[in-house]
């Protein structure tokens, strides 16, 4: 097992272990929204730029 | 100290803690103000860009929200108000909140210096210092002139705003700034004093606590005076026309009824304070409805 608190997991009780997972999977997809939703920004504000520095 | 809803400390923190770390409510009126602030400006700004910038603004403020709530945890787990919080109520670990506030702060200035410019975020860094140092960590807990002058970092929004459309800082800006900074003592005044006791629980030298509520009533009501003058200043001034002109007026009116009510009244005993948390409410919309007429004001003119 890769995780840092192996350990702990190991002896926990399975409807423990799922509640973790289940958090690190919400916390994962939340990220993988927000990173995906800063791509599109960074695209769009490069467009604008360009746009703007060419009509400047 | 661990509740038994973070018992286990394996168990990460949920993101709909890492979003409260962030105060959402407070975040409104801050975004609101910022908002305001970009369309009274003169210099039209391309969407895509204003909207980064006011996501610039709510980072920010987010991040100074996150930052405030690590170091004021112990503080928090006293007062009923604030013990739900994810650090008092231990559903976070108080590094990874100091982790997040920091790298918030970070990302937000960066992405302000990259999307718009130097001036929105030379001022977006000093509000955010100006939140965790000079408030939270140097005077909430030392001087009941705390939220005076604390009162300033939630003033930088309008200023933040109208740098990000023009690059630079003109008097409507400026009295906008005013304008919230002594808007901020008669608002968290009028709160302490239906929260006195929270706030003495904890040791906060709140003005009420430490000067006692006939001095904090007074004080209310002297406030309101240069508020006023600040929010009517703008009209006679040019800067803006008569809808803002009137709505200030208006507003600033039963602000000062209002005020004047609370500052000449005393607590009776099984007081409800509702002339305190009607204050309170109104001071909210005050604001919502000076900036939000200041940009219809723009618009019509």
């Amino acid at each position: 097992m890769n995780d840092p608190r192996g350990e702990d997991v190991i002896h926990m009780p399975a409807s423990e272990l799922e509640l973790i997972r289940a958090r690190q999977r919400a916390r994962a997809r939340v990220m993988a929204l927000l990173l995906g939703a800063f791509v599109v920004l960074v695209f769009a504000i490069s467009i604008v730029k360009m746009k703007l520095g060419h009509s400047g | 100290m661990m509740s038994a809803a973070n018992a286990n400390p394996a168990l990460p923190a949920d993101w709909r803690d890492f979003l409260a770390l962030t105060k959402p409510r407070v975040m409104t009126l801050v975004v609101f103000t910022g908002l305001c602030g970009m369309l009274a400006a003169p210099v039209p700004i391309h969407p895509v860009l204003g909207f980064t910038a006011i996501l610039c603004i709510a980072l920010g403020a987010g991040a100074a929200g996150a930052l405030n709530q690590w170091y004021e945890a112990d503080l928090d787990a006293k007062m009923k108000r604030t013990q739900g919080r994810p650090l008092p109520a231990g559903r976070m670990e108080r590094q990874s909140a100091l982790h997040f506030g920091v790298w918030l702060a970070a990302f937000s200035l960066f992405l302000m210096y990259v999307a718009i410019n130097w001036v929105a975020t030379l001022i977006l860094a000093v509000s955010i210092l100006f939140y965790v140092f000079v408030y939270t960590i140097w005077l909430k807990r030392r001087t009941p002139q705390n939220i005076v002058i604390g009162g300033a970092a939630g003033a930088f929004p309008p200023l933040i705003g109208w740098a990000a459309a023009t690059g630079d800082v003109a008097t409507l800006p400026l009295l906008l700034f005013a304008l919230i900074f002594l808007w901020t003592p008669p608002h968290f005044w009028a709160l302490a004093l239906f929260v006195k006791t929270d706030y003495a629980n904890a040791g906060v030298p709140m003005l009420p606590v430490v000067a006692g509520e006939r001095t904090t009533r007074i004080q209310i009501g002297l406030y309101t005076l240069p508020m006023i003058a600040a929010a009517a200043a703008p009209w006679p001034l040019g800067l803006t026309g008569m809808v803002y002109g009137l709505t200030a007026a208006l507003m600033s009116g039963i602000f000062l009824a209002m005020a004047v009510q609370v500052a000449t009244r005393r607590t009776a005993p099984e007081d409800g304070m509702i002339p305190e948390k009607r204050l309170f409410k109104f001071s909210i919309l005050y604001l919502f409805v000076l900036f939000g007429a200041l940009v219809i004001d723009r618009w019509v003119g």
